[in-house]
């Protein structure tokens, strides 16, 4: 989640008279933030990426202005002033790369060097989140003096056009830019589908800027500039919109007058059926939005009249609140673009009213509760082992093939694969618990022994994950004798007296393993042994003595015995009550 | 005192304590070594138990002395003499003068030795050097004269040591110091010498005349049977002596917290609800309208998977639905929830892709699609996975605490209210409640917990949004929560590293402390 860095006297200037950075600290968690760190004149506040408004210092003094007394006049003071007279032509080849293109202008920003920087943050911030790293949204801020309207959006050959872009000496073309420049290296992947890149040209057919790139050194932004111009590219049109505005609202905080600029796009796709001809952008206007109070009551267990959702609201940005019957209807800030269902603003009145003033009250429906019976299952399991004097484990269900087939002498089974594993170690989830325990024992050789280990542990087979119940014993004297017996204790403990086979799985040395089989059930098998399966009978559970093989490799140099018993069946099965 | 109380510590007194008291009740005191012999004990351990035993009593002192004992260490110079009283006796053998190479192939002294002999004959002034041309040569003093057949003081004090060691305070420093001077001649140590003696209430024990009767360690059968325990006395144990801590079978610690939070949900009347592992990003995500360019559902934090077997879009016992139209429908345009809806293409394709569950909340989920009648109160504590290498603070799968209630009256206040009381029952008495995020709640709410100073984040929850709920039938807000287990559990076992919980030390599990 984003962290924001703040010098505590800019925030505080922003934020104006009365201000206290100690109330700010202990204030600004409830409108969702968490403060990071504090000192050395400084503060970092991570905000939730719902609120990207809040990305930037001048965001979040505005919230806290708001949230502290709110501002009757604000709605009048972030709005456009005028037209900047300025045209920007959208031409037909960006329609398949990068379509969307938004542009404003703000005079007489204070563009000083908290401004400068903070500026560059919040469009760094913005194109990490909103922006997906710049494939939905890029943001170019430029000085318009150095410039001469009106702008072009096209597309060019990646040789077709160099320039000088920002902190390199000479001209580049495109396909030096994305093949050597540090951005064009970390960003060329959102244009690698394509042919021709887009560009922003003035009347001179100078760059401005190589979309989602790097802009031209020509017009960097220097401290003391005062009139900005902004380009917002990207592919989606709410997320433009919402990034140029809340750049917007932030120069503004900055003193900035907002201008818009005409944006014409040609008649083709997906300008057509967006309905998008000529545009003067920004979009920046306060939208209407409806509520029912009784529906924000209900939603926050609080009976709430006008006022106080008028109250809670205003100290949120909201502004003009009125009734309207039974309906409030309000106006939304232009930085605002959570505001999807009125469930959004039922939100805000919690925040705005601040959650420490619900007191909570509890459930009053009567309900009958219970707990599934294979946890009834696991648990009379759990009191048998331990009674037996073994200690539970817990082990990670990831697992690899390595373990699952070699070390379990399984040919084939099953294994869900994992597409993107991060590790050797974890590539699938295992179908046996045995290979965790064995290497749990291996992890723990040093320790003294015997060392008597189970688990209720949860496997996968196939698509469907299920729940076995798994041991190893560990000690100088485990044998088939010591481990039937065990099987024996859970059986009969159980009240259960299946039929015993000889057992051909893998991990056991041959001749000295069994397995418990019961009547097989309706449908095909879905368990956790099918190597076990007859034409009569279904395995519930095997055992035996593990394979030298398998213990020289994890270092065990003590008999291990092991049993795996299939939980889902044996659930099926006792019908009784436990 | 009365004589019957000083009988009676006589006779409560252990058969090792009784042979102590009596070995010394005609002494003024006893050495240690000495009172060994005389009480007949074979151990030093026995009597030193003993003896601590009686002075824990008041019957007893032990007096500690350290001496510091002195040692030949090599053996060498009581053997053959000093290296210059060697060349001493050439050189009187000699009239007095001979050349170093002369002295050499006497044999008497080697090179090493010659050089530290014309050292201490120069500091004991017994001869002095002298150069010829090539060769020099030692030439006799008075004083070496008179010194030969003379024994110094460093000479008998070694022949003393040769016979046994002395205690430091009784030899010259000065000598002591030449010696030490000397490489490996002399070695200390400091011994404690211990001293019992009996009090006056020893004595008076004693004077009452002490029984010895036979001592036994362990009640045996026999014993038993034939009626001999009325007459031994049973050897009485130090409650400090060491007793081994049998392990046994346990629990692993998060079952118990597992336990409670699962006993808590159950009194308060949640059913326990489960899922698969495996899921479809349909319901994982897109169910819960999770925007599909949305940063969580960025291959980085999701385990994708190929399955043998596909996993079916519709599983429902109860109903009928479209998913895939339903949630195109949502994301695209609010579907009829009176939202918006994303406004962005939706693709079949991603939704389709099998994923390891990134939460259990898909579980809530699919069980509100297949119940939408209220009221409604299941929980889950069930395991997720998500995209992490293995690290102190991280695990690519962990526990969820998942809940959700529906019911008339059902609301924020209510979701307020039952966290608290959630976190009140685990043992917590201060909860916050901060604005938090999620795709699929609004209101969405972080809850903290004040633990050792500091406030900890361990849970979030909300109420589904409509875009999530209205599609599945259920018009009553539906409060939610997906609460982390093993940071509490952390917190309540007092652990620093969560793969303690996975990738247990076993001696951890047979010795942590049940919470």
């Amino acid at each position: 989640m984003p962290v924001i860095n703040m010098d505590i006297e800019d925030l505080s200037r922003l934020c104006g008279d009365g201000f206290s950075i100690d109330e700010f600290a202990s204030e600004i968690p409830m409108i969702g933030a968490t403060v990071e760190k504090m000192g050395g004149g400084e503060i970092s506040v991570e905000f939730f990426p719902n609120r990207p408004d809040l990305f930037g210092v001048e965001g979040i003094a505005r919230a806290y202005r708001d949230l502290k007394s709110p501002d009757t006049t604000s709605k009048g003071r972030y709005a456009i002033t005028g037209d900047s007279g300025i045209v920007l032509d959208v031409m037909k080849g960006v329609s398949t790369i990068r379509p969307i293109i938004g542009a404003a202008v703000v005079k007489g920003v204070d563009n000083d060097e908290s401004a400068l920087l903070s500026i560059m943050n919040l469009q760094e911030k913005l194109h990490i989140t909103l922006g997906r790293k710049r494939a939905k949204v890029a943001i170019g801020i430029h000085d318009l003096t150095t410039v001469e309207p009106p702008f072009a959006y096209d597309s060019y050959e990646p040789s077709g056009i160099s320039f000088q872009p920002l902190g390199k000496e000479g001209e580049w073309d495109l396909e030096r830019i994305l093949e050597e420049h540090e951005k064009g290296t970390a960003y060329a992947w959102t244009l690698q589908e394509h042919e021709r890149y887009p560009v922003i040209t003035d009347a001179r057919g100078r760059v401005l800027s190589f979309p989602p790139i790097i802009n031209g050194e020509l017009t960097r932004l220097r401290t003391g500039k005062r009139d900005i111009f902004i380009d917002v590219t990207g592919t989606d049109r709410n997320a433009v919109s919402l990034a140029l505005n809340i750049v917007c609202s932030q120069l503004m905080d900055r003193g900035g007058a907002l201008f818009s600029v005409e944006v014409r796009y040609p008649p083709v796709e997906p300008y057509l059926s967006g309905g998008m001809g000529a545009i003067s952008w920004p979009e920046y206007s306060w939208t209407r939005a409806e509520l029912d109070p009784r529906y924000a009551s209900g939603w926050l267990g609080r009976e709430l009249d006008q006022e106080e959702i008028s109250k809670a609201l205003m100290r949120m940005g909201f502004r003009d609140i009125e009734r309207h019957g039974d309906m409030i209807s309000c106006s939304v800030p232009p930085w605002r673009a959570d505001i999807l269902h009125e469930a959004d603003i039922v939100e805000d009145i919690a925040i705005g009213l601040g959650f420490s003033s619900f007191p909570g009250s509890l459930p009053t429906e009567h309900t009958t509760a219970s707990e599934r019976s294979i946890t009834t299952l696991s648990r009379v399991l759990r009191e048998i082992m331990i009674g037996l004097g073994f200690l539970e484990a817990r082990t990670i269900s990831l697992s690899n093939e390595s373990d699952q087939l070699e070390m379990m002498g399984r040919e084939h089974c099953p294994l869900p694969l994992i597409i993107n594993p991060i590790t050797t170690e974890h590539t699938t989830v295992r179908m046996s618990a045995i290979p965790s325990l064995l290497r749990l024992l291996s992890m723990n050789r040093h320790r003294d022994q015997p060392q008597r280990l189970f688990e209720v542990a949860d496997v996968m087979v196939g698509n469907r994950s299920m729940k076995v119940l798994t041991l190893v014993s560990e000690d100088i004297k485990a044998s088939f004798t010591e481990i039937k017996g065990i099987a024996r204790r859970l059986l009969s403990d159980l009240d259960m007296d299946p039929l015993l086979l000889p057992s051909s799985m893998g991990c056991y040395i041959r001749g000295r393993s069994g397995a418990y089989m019961v009547a097989k059930g309706d449908g095909g098998y879905s368990g956790p042994f099918p190597e076990l399966v007859t034409d009569e009978a279904w395995p519930l559970l095997h055992f035996g003595e593990v394979r030298p093989a398998v213990l020289t490799d994890l270092q065990l140099a003590t008999p291990v015995s092991a049993l795996e018993m299939d939980l889902k069946l044996l659930d099926t099965i006792t019908d009784r009550a436990l | 005192m009365t004589r019957k109380e000083k009988k009676d510590i006589g006779d409560e007194l252990s058969l090792n304590e009784k042979k102590l008291v009596m070995a010394l009740s005609d002494e003024i005191s006893l050495r240690l070594d000495k009172a060994m012999r005389k009480g007949g004990f074979s151990k030093e351990v026995e009597i030193m138990n003993a003896a601590s035993w009686l002075r824990s009593k008041g019957l007893l002192l032990i007096h500690e002395s350290v001496r510091r004992m002195i040692a030949l260490g090599h053996r060498s110079y009581a053997v053959q003499g000093l290296p210059e009283r060697r060349v001493l006796e050439i050189l009187g053998r000699s009239e007095g003068v001979a050349s170093l190479s002369e002295i050499v192939s006497s044999g008497k002294v080697n090179r090493a030795e010659l050089n530290i002999a014309i050292g201490w004959l120069n500091r004991k002034r017994w001869a002095k050097v002298r150069k010829e041309g090539e060769e020099t040569y030692l030439v006799i003093t008075e004083a070496g004269k008179k010194a030969i057949g003379v024994k110094g003081e460093d000479e008998r004090l070694i022949e003393a040591l040769s016979r046994s060691e002395i205690e430091g305070s009784e030899i010259d420093p000065a000598v002591l110091k030449d010696l030490k001077g000397r490489k490996d001649v002399i070695t200390e140590r400091e011994i404690v010498e211990r001293r019992l003696e009996l009090t006056d209430l020893g004595k008076e024990v004693a004077s009452m005349g002490i029984e010895l009767k036979r001592e036994v360690t362990q009640l045996t059968p026999e014993l038993l049977k034939d009626g001999r325990w009325s007459k031994v006395d049973f050897r009485r144990y130090d409650v400090n002596a060491l007793a081994p801590i049998p392990s046994g079978g346990r629990p692993h610690p998060l079952t118990r917290i597992i336990e409670r939070v699962r006993r808590i949900f159950l009194d308060m009347g949640f059913t326990e609800i489960t899922g698969n592992y495996a899921e479809l990003e349909l319901w994982n995500m897109d169910a819960l309208f999770i925007p599909q360019d949305h940063p969580a559902r960025e291959m980085q934090d999701t385990f994708y998977l190929e399955l043998g077997r596909p996993l079916a879009p519709m599983e429902f016992n109860s109903k009928e639905m479209d998913p895939i139209g339903t949630f195109r429908e949502v994301h695209e345009r609010g579907g009829g929830t009176g939202s918006k809806g994303w406004g962005y293409a939706w693709s079949e394709d991603k939704a389709m892709k099998p994923i390891l569950r990134t939460h259990t909340t898909v579980s809530t989920i699919r069980y509100l699609y297949d119940h939408p009648e209220p009221p409604l109160k299941v929980f889950s504590i069930e395991k997720v996975f998500r995209n992490e290498s293995i690290d102190a603070h991280h695990l690519p799968e962990f526990y969820q605490i998942e809940g959700v209630l529906v019911e008339k009256g059902a609301s924020f206040d209510m979701l307020v209210g039952l966290l608290k009381e959630f976190y009140r029952r685990m043992g917590f008495e201060r909860i916050r409640m901060r604005p938090g995020y999620f795709p699929y709640t609004e209101p969405s709410m972080e809850v903290d917990v004040f633990y050792e100073g500091r406030w900890m984040e361990l849970g979030g929850s909300g109420i589904f949004r409509p875009e999530v709920t209205l599609p599945t039938g259920v018009e009553q807000p539906v409060l939610a929560w997906g609460l982390g287990l093993e940071r509490l559990a952390m917190m309540v076992l007092g652990i620093s590293d969560i793969r303690d919980l996975y990738l247990s030390d076993v001696d951890w599990l047979r010795s942590v402390a049940v919470r």
